[in-house]
């Protein structure tokens, strides 16, 4: 069976500096994945490739499909910052909403059911108190709920998460880690997680990534791995 | 008051709330984008548009909107492929157009009063044909926010996560640069190149003092929009000011008041 992300020699490049150097990953389908190194190893430059919003050498394949070939919509991503533009006038709603028109595509009309999974991703999400906001008056915190919302309503088969915990304060981010854990073992998605610290690994992880100036240097199931990230002085 | 009834203002009060409409939803657009200065460039290439038209016999209108269209094609993907920011793009693009404004400016000889004209504009000298383009203009961003509406949330919201989960985001940014620069350009006769960018800056500012619902943000800034040129249009008429002067000033103290009332009441 094909991995549901399968990457093979990629390369991506900064004008002449190599940010990401021949990385190889596979990540199984059903599988909790764990991308952790130090800032400005490449995590969030992987992350973005996987997306296609990065240009990379290589190759990128999607249930055994090469990515400009893949529907982008069973891709699920969550960047590392989600602070909107004080002005947004866009509500949670709206931006929860999101979610569906990349599943439906923009010309579809809007209908019932889809209402019903919004208001639904809105619900798991713990966001009903801010439905009618405008992004411009939530907090840190409760933005990445609502991007956590956005990417339920789309449904889709592989999440990425870019550090979805920066930002929040050290027990906002338990709670977060917590309510990720929850949503994947209820909805048992693919997932790849980007993230620096080794305290924030969830207990579901099946997978570890150590990266590390551009380059994969452990592939373990063992989530403990504080003693290699010691050895390999990734930090 | 019988001027009111004629032909003339008539023709200029129908083209008011075309522009009124067409500003006032671009205007949001480029609000929520961030990208004021694409307005400033717009309407100095729609400017050196109108000057080339002039230099070459061609209607100024549609000069302008033929290089408009061109430029705002060209910022997207220069913007995406030398990884700058369309700010800068647009500032390049800026200093360009009023280069090329000037140049051809000095090689104008006696239609240079009609060129200095582009600058601000007199919407009682529109024509038929000019109000009817306009209509058409205003009438198709109209049908397009409706239509692509999910598009411009998505956006709005992210043009990275849109990209990332395979909403056609280029499409959607470039068409509504694309409806900024035809909007400018159209407008450049009536309001005036160098008046043109504050009508699509100060309605939404002002509407975004009164409401923070996108649906409201729109509906608030078209009305402010319209009735800025028309209030213009009367004030022009009554106190015997340039037309694309009073449309601005009027729409800058809808701001004001709408700034005061923020302030005040919420």
């Amino acid at each position: 069976m094909n991995p549901a992300v399968e990457i093979k020699n990629l390369t991506v490049k900064f004008s002449s500096k190599l940010i990401l150097n021949g990385i190889n990953i596979n990540v199984d389908k059903g599988g909790f994945a764990v991308l952790i190194g130090a800032n400005g190893a490449g995590k969030s430059t992987l992350i973005k490739a996987i997306c296609g919003l990065e240009k990379y050498e290589g190759n990128i394949e999607i249930f055994g499909k090469g990515l400009k070939d893949t529907d982008k919509s069973i891709i699920g991503y969550v960047p590392q910052s989600n602070v909107s533009e004080k002005n947004s006038p866009i509500s949670v709603y709206q931006a929860v909403s999101v979610g569906r028109f990349a599943k439906n595509g923009i010309f579809k009309k809007f209908t019932e059911a889809d209402d019903k999974v919004v208001s639904n991703a809105i619900r798991i999400a713990q966001i009903e108190n801010i439905e009618d906001s405008p992004l411009g008056e939530i907090s840190g915190g409760e933005a990445q709920k609502v991007s956590i919302a956005r990417v339920l309503a789309q449904q889709p088969e592989i999440i990425l998460l870019d550090e979805p915990q920066s930002g929040l304060d050290p027990h906002s981010k338990k709670t977060f880690l917590n309510f990720v854990e929850k949503l994947y073992s209820n909805f048992g998605f693919t997932c790849l997680m980007v993230t620096h610290d080794i305290d924030l690994i969830p207990q579901c992880c099946s997978k570890v990534f150590m990266l590390k100036d551009g380059k994969i240097v452990l592939e373990t199931e063992n989530k403990n791995i504080k003693e290699k990230a010691r050895e390999y002085n990734i930090y | 008051m019988e001027f009111v009834f004629s032909y003339f203002f008539i023709k200029a009060l129908t083209a008011s709330v075309f522009a009124g409409i067409a500003c006032g939803i671009i205007g949001v657009w480029v609000y929520l984008l961030n990208i004021p200065f694409i307005g400033v460039a717009m309407a100095h290439t729609a400017f050196a548009g109108g000057i080339l038209g002039l230099f070459f016999g061609i209607n100024p209108v549609f000069s302008a909107m033929a290089l408009c269209t061109v430029s705002s094609l060209i910022i997207g993907p220069v913007a995406e492929k030398g990884n700058l920011s369309p700010n800068l793009s647009t500032g390049i693009l800026f200093s360009f157009m009023l280069g090329i404004a000037f140049l051809f400016m000095g090689k104008l000889g006696p239609k240079t009063s009609e060129a200095l004209s582009l600058m601000w504009g007199n919407i009682l000298t529109i024509s038929v044909k000019e109000t009817f383009f306009l209509a058409l203009i205003a009438i198709f961003i109209v049908v397009f926010l409706f239509v692509f509406n999910k598009g411009i949330i998505s956006v709005i919201y992210n043009k990275s996560i849109a990209f990332a989960c395979g909403i056609p985001e280029k499409f959607i940014f470039y068409s509504l640069l694309m409806l900024c620069a035809v909007t400018v350009s159209i407008n450049i006769k009536t309001i005036g190149g160098l008046l043109i960018y504050s009508l699509i800056t100060i309605p939404p500012a002002a509407a975004a003092q009164l409401t923070k619902k996108l649906s409201f943000l729109y509906m608030f800034s078209v009305i402010i929009a319209v009735c800025s040129c028309i209030a213009g249009l009367f004030v022009s008429y009554i106190f015997d000011m340039p037309v694309g002067a009073s449309i601005v000033i009027i729409s800058v103290l809808i701001f004001a008041l709408s700034f005061i009332y923020k302030k005040i009441w919420r």
